[in-house]
């Protein structure tokens, strides 16, 4: 068996469950009901509730600095161009929310067992966003920029609170060494 | 790595960036920068996680364990 025709015959029994997935994610409502239901569960499952609260905050503020983006840039989707899978969205493109609250999740999680789970969902989120045809590469990639300054943000904010950083909060602005 | 260091080391990456822009276009630097980060994210997550967690170990020791 050739490689390309493996490829091919994996891709065949995988799309189902792409398209499927990606679809579901699209929507809005089940992709947010799904992504709390994941941390809730990856936390206690973990034993990592001291970082809800800071995860909230991140994922608030990385939805505020991602929408006040997207009204700046006004970077069309490409949906408007070539039809993609699903309904185009009316909003504009630029960062991919979904990556960038996704990667929120990965980048606050660094150093934690949780990483291993959310990196992943993070990476599939990202990929369904470029598959169904609602984003394009670079607007994912601008998500996942973003998600870093989000964190920076986060700290900034949480620090000026005078709030005590959680004990699983590892990636921190201005640590000069890592470990 | 102190202050110093870190600091010519960021601008020296941004240096890097914006002749990357320049030399292949800024869609080619954006998707080598995507895949650096994502990596960087993986190995900085390794390294505290065998710092931290004790990741490698605990799994030696459950290795060893009858």
């Amino acid at each position: 068996m050739d490689l390309p025709y493996a490829l091919q015959s994996a891709y065949s029994l995988a799309r189902p469950f792409l398209v499927g997935a990606s679809v579901a994610l699209g929507n809005a409502a089940f992709v947010v009901l799904f992504s709390a239901a994941l941390v809730l569960a990856v936390s206690y499952a973990f034993k990592e509730q001291k970082r809800l609260a800071y995860l909230l905050i991140a994922v608030l503020v990385a939805l505020a600095m991602g929408s006040l983006l997207k009204i700046l840039v006004a970077e069309e989707r490409p949906c408007l161009l070539a039809p993609g899978k699903i309904e185009c969205p009316s909003d504009y493109a630029l960062p991919s929310l979904h990556a960038l609250l996704a990667f929120t999740l990965v980048i606050a999680s660094v150093g934690n067992r949780s990483f291993l789970i959310y990196l992943p969902y993070a990476l599939f989120v990202a990929f369904s966003r470029v598959y169904l045809g609602v984003h394009t590469l670079h607007q994912v990639e601008a998500g996942l920029a973003l998600a870093f300054l989000a964190c920076v943000a986060t700290e900034i904010i949480w620090k000026n609170l005078r709030w005590e950083l959680p004990d699983g909060i590892m990636l921190r602005h201005g640590a000069f060494r890592i470990g | 790595m102190d202050e110093d260091k870190r600091q010519i080391v960021h601008l020296a990456l941004g240096i890097c960036a914006i002749a990357g822009v320049i030399a292949f276009g800024a869609q080619a630097v954006a998707n080598v920068a995507a895949a650096v980060l994502v990596c960087g994210l993986a190995l900085v997550h390794a390294k505290l996680a065998r710092v931290h967690l004790g990741f490698f170990e605990n799994f030696l020791e459950r290795l060893e364990r009858p």
